[in-house]
């Protein structure tokens, strides 16, 4: 009994070579989307929007906002 | 999908980073330079050998105790004035794009002698986290870089001028060097600012700019892969307007 690569194995290993190339890029895409939070369950960005120093050791809620 | 990414790296490089800041001005650790303490940190030094960790304290007010002894005390107007970095973004296909990151949340006081000359302690306090540019996921990787979370603070301390040819409270503008610390991401470093200053009676107006590294901050300067990257030399000022009093 020979196997489906036996039997085509130019198509075969062309399929299997399709296939690792293909989830390669596909992990490469993922890694540059994590790295700039584009993935759905990364947060968002929101930027700082509460009072100028508030919070910060030292200045705390009393600082002046400029 | 590939158009969108492209787009949106275009713009956002997470980066650009920290940067900011800038004259007598600023940034820095949480710690570095907190009411009634030293900056028990800092280990640059000013042109006559003292750091700024063994000369400048400050009071619960964030004025330099220095300023009882000044000549002249000038306390910044954080609505006119701005501290900013500036990065060169390399972007594959599309060549290099600069962004620039801009606050107005500063928090200073710049001393003079009795003849009107710059002293050490001048101080300037940027509040890192209100950092912005024209790209909301380009913030998010500044404060990534920054590390706000943790060094919300940048604090920039004069220890000394070079080049200065007499007093600057004669209603001409000068332009010279401002030595000083700048505490970015926790890190502490001497850093030489090019100045231009002017007083004209009661009124302070400066422009001071510097260039640094990531490195020299401990930060990484962003990359993403062959699509973007950001030069690992950037640029950080600020336009200051003080007041007398």
């Amino acid at each position: 009994m020979r196997t489906a690569i036996q039997r085509h194995p130019i198509i075969a290993w062309t399929i299997v070579v399709v296939l690792v190339a293909a989830i390669a890029v596909a992990a490469y895409l993922f890694y540059l989307a994590y790295t700039v939070d584009a993935l759905p369950w990364q947060t968002v960005p929101t930027p700082y929007a509460g009072p100028a120093f508030e919070g910060i050791p030292g200045f705390g809620a009393a600082t002046p906002t400029p | 999908m590939t158009n969108r990414f492209a787009s949106m790296l275009a713009v956002t490089p997470r980066a650009i980073a920290v940067p900011a800041i800038g004259l007598a001005l600023l940034a820095g650790s949480a710690s570095a330079f907190l009411p009634g303490s030293t900056l028990a940190e800092s280990t640059a030094t000013d042109i006559t050998g003292t750091p700024a960790a063994d000369m400048c304290t400050v009071d619960g007010n964030h004025v330099p105790d220095a300023a009882s002894s000044a000549g002249s005390v000038f306390t910044v107007d954080a609505a006119n004035s701005s501290a900013s970095y500036t990065v060169q973004e390399v972007l594959t296909g599309q060549g290099e794009a600069t962004a620039l990151g801009t606050t107005n949340a500063l928090i200073g006081t710049i001393l003079l002698d009795d003849s009107g000359n710059p002293i050490p302690c001048s101080v300037v306090y940027v509040d890192l986290r209100t950092l912005t540019t024209d790209e909301d996921r380009r913030d998010n990787q500044v404060q990534k870089v920054l590390e706000t979370d943790t060094y919300p603070l940048g604090t920039f301390i004069v220890t000394g001028v070079e080049g200065l040819d007499g007093a600057v409270n004669d209603g001409q503008e000068h332009t010279f060097t401002i030595i000083g610390d700048l505490t970015v991401h926790g890190v502490t470093k001497q850093t030489t600012w090019d100045a231009t200053v002017k007083i004209d009676g009661d009124s302070l107006t400066g422009k001071a700019t510097t260039t640094i590294t990531f490195g020299d901050f401990g930060m990484d300067a962003p990359v993403f892969g062959p699509v973007a990257s950001i030069e690992d030399e950037f640029q950080l000022s600020i336009d200051l307007t003080a007041t007398k009093g």
